[in-house]
């Protein structure tokens, strides 16, 4: 044989784990992002809202999940709109922001819409399912990591904003 | 020779594999566009399985529910 069996386990699994990223996850300090919104009138930057509790939702017009909760996310909208260090923030991924511009025609959502096709940020955040949220506190850390979505998940998002508050 | 051998084999070796990678959460638009499902019918394969069962009784093996995007 010309390798052993051993070197070639140990090949194969060194260039798998090369390939594994790392997750952002709870007390981990948030990735810094910096995205166009949908209309490409605004930038908006993680870093320019320390001081804020932000929820970030990453979302596509294909995941069907995520069009559940879109609607539903606009109840954080509305419940902390009387206060100014909450934001909530959905990053789109599609690779072409048509559709989600076809998706959201549809809806009425008055939150920030950021768009990112080369899916910088969702790497950077190591986003393992499709939607995924993060709750990131005043000093930028990870607090809640909300994987998929259910009808009624907002409730749950809610109150962990609230006690960041 | 023989290392040299090896050496090769193993640098051949990380190429190939490194050329696979895996599909990120978000790169899933295209496969979940509805002509990727395995079935272009959702409810006559639902009803081709049904069939199936009651028959064979036996289940399952046509993948799972949902388009490939890998949501939840």
């Amino acid at each position: 044989m010309l390798i052993s069996a051993r070197t070639l386990f140990i090949t194969i699994a060194l260039v798998i784990a090369s390939q594994v990223g790392h997750a952002a996850k709870v007390g981990d300090s948030a990735p810094s992002f910096r995205a166009r919104t949908l209309d490409g009138s605004q930038t908006v930057s993680n870093d320019d809202l320390k001081g804020k509790v932000v929820f970030v939702d990453f979302w596509a017009s294909w995941c069907p999940p995520c069009l559940k909760s879109l609607p539903e996310f606009e109840q954080l909208q509305t419940s902390f709109s009387g206060r100014d260090d909450v934001v909530v923030l959905a990053i789109n991924l599609d690779e072409n922001p048509k559709d989600a511009d076809k998706f959201l025609s549809t809806l009425d959502v008055s939150y920030k819409i950021l768009t990112d096709r080369e899916g910088k940020i969702p790497e950077s955040f190591g986003v393992s399912t499709m939607p995924s949220s993060y709750i990131i506190d005043k000093n930028g850390v990870i607090r809640y990591v909300h994987k998929g979505y259910k009808s009624g998940d907002v409730n749950k998002i809610k109150s962990e904003i609230e006690q960041l508050l | 020779m023989r290392t040299a051998l090896n050496l090769l084999f193993i640098v051949g070796l990380i190429l190939i594999v490194s050329g696979c990678t895996a599909v990120k959460p978000w790169e899933r638009g295209t496969l979940s566009k509805k002509e990727m499902a395995w079935s272009p019918d959702p409810l006559a394969s639902q009803l081709g399985e049904h069939i199936y069962f009651a028959k064979e009784a036996a289940a399952g093996g046509y993948g799972s529910a949902g388009g490939g995007c890998g949501c939840n």
